[in-house]
Formats: C-alpha cells, sequence, structure tokens
C-alpha cells in the first residue's frame, strides 16, 4: 500500500511538471510539393519546453500524411539486398546497385497514420525552428497497376501500401515515413506560418514477390524530398 | 483567416520549382544502319495505331551473333517519355525495353541485348513510359 502511495505521488508530481511545461500545442497542415508528386500532411503536436529559457521543445504528436505522385519509381527496399545486410550499420554502407530494381505505379498514392517525434528551438520570440519524424503507425491506399523493371526488361504487376510503418535506421525502415525541417514564424498568438523541406518515404508491397534476385521480395520504396509551407493552428494560445 | 494570405504566394512559389515533360526529338533522322548480304530477317511487321498515330514497319536482323530492330519508314506523333519496346502483347504484361525513341521520325536502329529471348516477344511497341500508354505497334511475324 505504502508503493502504490509513493507511486501515485510521483506519477501525479510529473504530470503536474510536464502540465506545467506545455509550450506548444498545435494543430499544423503542410503542403509538400515535388516534380511529378505532392503531399497533404495534418499534424497533431504536443511540445514541452526544456531548458533554463525553455527555448527548447522537445515533444510528441501524430500525423496523418496523404501523398499522391504521378508516374514514381519505387526501388528495392529491404536493407539485406540493397545493402547485403541490415543492422544500423547499414547507414554507412553504398547501396548494391545491381540488387536494385524497380516497380513504377503511374498513379501512385499513400495515406499513413503515425506516431512522430518532435524537437525545436525558438529562435525568436516569433521565430522556430524545428525537425520531426514519424515513429510508427499505418499505411493504407488502393491497389495500384504498376510495371517492375529488372534492368531494361520487366513485366506488369500491381501493389498496394505497405500497411505498417516502423522507423529504424536507413534502409532498415519499414513502410511510409514523414520527416520535416522546418521554420516557423507566428503571425499572432494564434496562427503562426511555416516553410522548410520534407523527407518522405513511401512503400509499396506487391502482390507476388516479383524480385527474385539476389533473393525474393515484394517491397518497394520511393524516397522524396519536398518543398512544404503550412499554417499552424496554436491550440493553447500564447 | 489570415495565415492563408501568406501561404498563397508560398504555394504559388513551390509550383513553379516544378519541372517539365520530356519530349522526344522530332528532327527527322536516317539511321547508318545496313544489313549485310549475310544478315537475315528473322522477324517482321507493320506498325497500326493504338492510341496515337504510328505508322511504318519493323524488321528484326540478325548478322554475326547481332540482333537489330530496325524502323523503317517510321513516324510517330510525340509524346513523353517514349521508349521502344519488345513485348509479348499489346499491354506489354512482358516486355524489354531497347531503349528511348531517337527520333518521331525517320530510319531508325536498335540493338537487342544477348539476354532477351525472341521467341519470347512478339511486338514491337512505341511505349509512353510516362503514362504507360501504347501509342501503336508492330505484330512480328
Amino acid at each position: 500500500m505504502k508503493r502504490l502511495y509513493i507511486a501515485l505521488i510521483i506519477s501525479s508530481a510529473l504530470v503536474n511538471q510536464l502540465s506545467a511545461q506545455v509550450a506548444d500545442n498545435n494543430i499544423d497542415i503542410g503542403l509538400g510539393i515535388g516534380g511529378s508528386e505532392g503531399s497533404l500532411s495534418t499534424s497533431y503536436v504536443h511540445n514541452w519546453q526544456l531548458g533554463k529559457k525553455k527555448k527548447w521543445s522537445l515533444g510528441m504528436g501524430g500525423r496523418l500524411t496523404n501523398y499522391l505522385g504521378k508516374n514514381q519509381y519505387y526501388l528495392t527496399a529491404p536493407a539485406s539486398i540493397t545493402s547485403g545486410e541490415t543492422g544500423p550499420q547499414v547507414f554507412f554502407i553504398e547501396n548494391i546497385i545491381e540488387n536494385i530494381d524497380s516497380v513504377q505505379f503511374a498513379s501512385a498514392q499513400v495515406n499513413s497514420l503515425n506516431a512522430s517525434f518532435n524537437v525545436g528551438y525558438q529562435v525568436h520570440p516569433k521565430v522556430f525552428v524545428g525537425f520531426n519524424i514519424d515513429l510508427f503507425g499505418v499505411s493504407f491506399g488502393a491497389k495500384q497497376d504498376g510495371r517492375y523493371f529488372e534492368g531494361n526488361s520487366g513485366n506488369t504487376t500491381s501493389g498496394k501500401p505497405t500497411s505498417l510503418n516502423v522507423l529504424l535506421i536507413s534502409d532498415n525502415d519499414i513502410g511510409s515515413l514523414n520527416s520535416e525541417l522546418f521554420a516557423r514564424y507566428s503571425l499572432n498568438a494564434t496562427w503562426g506560418i511555416k516553410a522548410g523541406f520534407q523527407f518522405l518515404f513511401t512503400e509499396y508491397s506487391t502482390d507476388t514477390e516479383v524480385q527474385q534476385s539476389p533473393e525474393p521480395n515484394d517491397r518497394f520504396r520511393n524516397k522524396s524530398a519536398m518543398f512544404t509551407a503550412g499554417i499552424t493552428y496554436f491550440i493553447n494560445k500564447k | 483567416m489570415k495565415a492563408f494570405k501568406y501561404l498563397r504566394p508560398l504555394a504559388l512559389l513551390v509550383l513553379f520549382a516544378c519541372g517539365g515533360e520530356e519530349e522526344t526529338p522530332t528532327e527527322p533522322i536516317e539511321d547508318d544502319f545496313n544489313p549485310s548480304e549475310a544478315a537475315i530477317v528473322l522477324k517482321e511487321g507493320s506498325f497500326v495505331d493504338v492510341v496515337h498515330k504510328v505508322s511504318g514497319s519493323a524488321k528484326i536482323y540478325s548478322s554475326k551473333g547481332t540482333r537489330t530492330l530496325v524502323l523503317d519508314p517510321f513516324s510517330t506523333e510525340n509524346g513523353p517519355d517514349l521508349y521502344v519496346y519488345l513485348t509479348n502483347d499489346a499491354k506489354a504484361t512482358k516486355f524489354a525495353s531497347l531503349g528511348k525513341l531517337k527520333s518521331t521520325t525517320g530510319k531508325q536502329s536498335y540493338e537487342i541485348e544477348e539476354a532477351v529471348v525472341l521467341d519470347d516477344f512478339s511486338y514491337v511497341i512505341i511505349w509512353c513510359q510516362d503514362f504507360s500508354v501504347n501509342f501503336g505497334h508492330a505484330e512480328l511475324k
């Protein structure tokens, strides 16, 4: 009973501490645009202020990303094929080009809902710079017809967005994951505008293991680097 | 909703950053490929329109172990990202790309890689890779 009492006091203190530190609780809507592709991201962000001057922010959130791409090429995804091995070291290993095949989707459409991690710094009372990255979640979307290429040859295939998303390291990642590096300007206590760069991975799983060499594979990934701009609605108005 | 006033110029800025499509050259070409006396025609056919106007004939020559597809005469409507495919059917369910179409008009030749098993393919297609569209094809016999 004594232990439960102590645990309750500690957890209550933690909740009070975090509640007192809420600095940035907002909703973001961003538009990413690249060559023949685009995305719409809707995020909920819950950050806590850190540091003596409370300029650092750290937090969690959720993000719905809708991606549309025309004539996009999805490349072999698993690290075991692209790098010949798995584990964190693949971040430093060059891709084995001859192992990488592709699937072209004329109309790629991937929707993903992920939990995200956020970090940022208040560089000026009105300017905030930040970075966020999806951690895990799910993806959904319609089945699409595609064309599998192995060198100069290939065949038709079809695929759906890979259901599960998990951030690991480099090509160890699974599924569709979004990240942004941005700067935000607060127009007033309610609204802000932001601009930056978006790095969006989307992934399709083909109906069959169309790639057979060097090992059977049905996962193909597209990496998009896009310019992003959006608006922020501050829920806890300062 | 003052924020939208600022968002619009930003959206226009990123739209201008988008690239355009790559069209096939339209300058007529005259390939210098001339089959030797020993060359034999393995397959041939005439182009018919499918989604766009394509006309001319296609012949696959074999000479000294090298196989070459020759389009002569040849003409097609232009489009983005046009390729020459050998395929098993008109939908290009299985294909071998011989490369980008060199020009929309004129005699042109394409070497066929050794790995390509010719018996697997019975069509030459002018294929728009950007939109996955068969512009026109020649059934090879």
